[in-house]
């Protein structure tokens, strides 16, 4: 009898602590600059990314083909030589790319806004927006002769206090990752943001693309924190990745380092 | 305990380093267990987002010019932090860098210490710092 009141006592006490530490939040606020502190920087960790003991990619055997095609600067397929990243000569790196917030600090976050038709993703990297609607519209059919886009289409929506955004239209340039995994312009994707509490957002992403995975394939689940930057400054930093200075760098220092 | 921990700090900043030095190729470029020393004449400094570089002159054992360059792991933002800036250094400063040489053996380098017209000059103490902390890190 007294253990069981110890332990409701202690539940109580925990409790309440809770409830102090507990900062109020609105769930379907999405506003301000999450930054991400879960550890993988890529699309999904599997083996290749050399973190934890997943399954391989499902990749079709076109899928398979085309990701040996790209020679990407990390992990454990990383060529110094032949890479091939379109980071590299400050290209676009599109969604989900940008999503991943794959850089480390002090630019691996986003910010969000949200207006009564649509929530924008500012991202750091390159300085560049994408456009969510939240006004009902469909999104586009993939028809050959559609525009695809380096940030694709998109439209969202809440289920409970999910914020689920669905993408097609996306330009077949861009990796899913820095690891070099591809896609098609045939991709689908769906992600999943869930604020968990004042601080935490937290992110699934499942992309469709039979072209090149045989499955849908669900990425791991990132973690953001609210306004945790390394360095809070008065004014943007503006990142830009210019591609002049980017090939000035790469002709007179990387390439020459890496024996290209 | 401090003993499990230390091994779990340790793991933590092998990982970390596996990760930073790795700006679409930086760590595969380099040979970064190894640090060689250059004093050069400084040509050109280039603060630019997201690859700090240097250009400099230094003299072989024959006395001839040969023309370097060289990276910082840190990007600009980090670096500022730090107290850097565009004016920082400047063309005719003498550099000496503790750098990583190149993979190719060409006189291109990842720097991991400076020392500017004598005066040592902070990098941000990345995993495998030494004492005072020279190195930065690269996303």
């Amino acid at each position: 009898m007294m253990r069981i009141s110890s332990l409701a006592a202690a539940l109580l006490f925990s409790s309440t602590l809770f409830a102090q530490n507990a900062k109020p939040f609105d769930a379907r606020d999405l506003t301000g600059k999450w930054v991400r502190t879960s550890a993988n920087q890529g699309f999904s960790n599997v083996p290749e990314t050399g973190r934890g003991n997943f399954p391989e990619a499902p990749f079709t055997p076109a899928g398979k083909e085309a990701y040996l095609q790209n020679f990407p600067g990390y992990g454990p397929r990383a060529d110094a030589v032949r890479r091939n990243d379109p980071m590299g000569t400050c290209d676009p790196l599109g969604v989900p790319r940008n999503v991943n917030a794959e850089v480390v600090s002090s630019h691996n976050w986003w910010e969000i806004t949200q207006a009564r038709d649509r929530i924008i993703q500012f991202f750091e990297w390159h300085h560049e927006y994408r456009v969510i609607y939240t006004d009902g519209r469909k999104l586009p059919e993939l028809t050959p002769d559609l525009d695809r886009k380096w940030n694709g289409y998109s439209v969202g929506r809440w289920e409970a206090d999910t914020f689920v955004v669905e993408s097609v239209g996306f330009d077949e340039r861009t990796w899913l990752d820095k690891f070099g995994y591809p896609h098609t312009d045939e991709m689908r994707l769906q992600e999943r943001y869930r604020r968990v509490d004042a601080d935490t957002l937290e992110l699934t992403m499942v992309l469709t693309d039979p072209q090149y995975y045989t499955k849908p394939w669900e990425s791991d689940r990132k973690v953001f924190k609210l306004n945790a930057l390394q360095f809070e400054k008065p004014w943007d930093e503006q990142i830009y990745c210019v591609p002049s200075e980017e090939s000035k760098f790469n002709r007179l220092i990387r390439d020459p380092a890496s024996g290209r | 305990m401090h003993t499990k921990l230390s091994i779990i700090i340790g793991i933590a900043a092998v990982l970390c380093a596996a990760t930073v030095f790795a700006h679409h190729g930086t760590s595969i470029s380099y040979e970064m267990d190894k640090t060689i020393n250059v004093t050069g004449v400084v040509t050109e400094f280039d603060f630019s987002f997201p690859h700090p570089s240097l250009y400099f002159d230094v003299k072989d054992e024959k006395g001839q010019v040969v023309k370097w360059g060289a990276e910082f792991l840190p990007t600009p933002p980090v670096m500022r932090n730090l107290g850097w800036s565009k004016i920082t250094i400047k063309s005719g400063d003498t550099v000496v860098l503790g750098c990583h040489p190149s993979k190719s053996k060409k006189p291109v380098c990842a720097v991991q210490s400076i020392t500017l017209n004598g005066k040592a000059m902070p990098l941000g103490g990345g995993p495998g710092a030494p004492a005072g902390g020279q190195r930065g890190q690269r996303q």
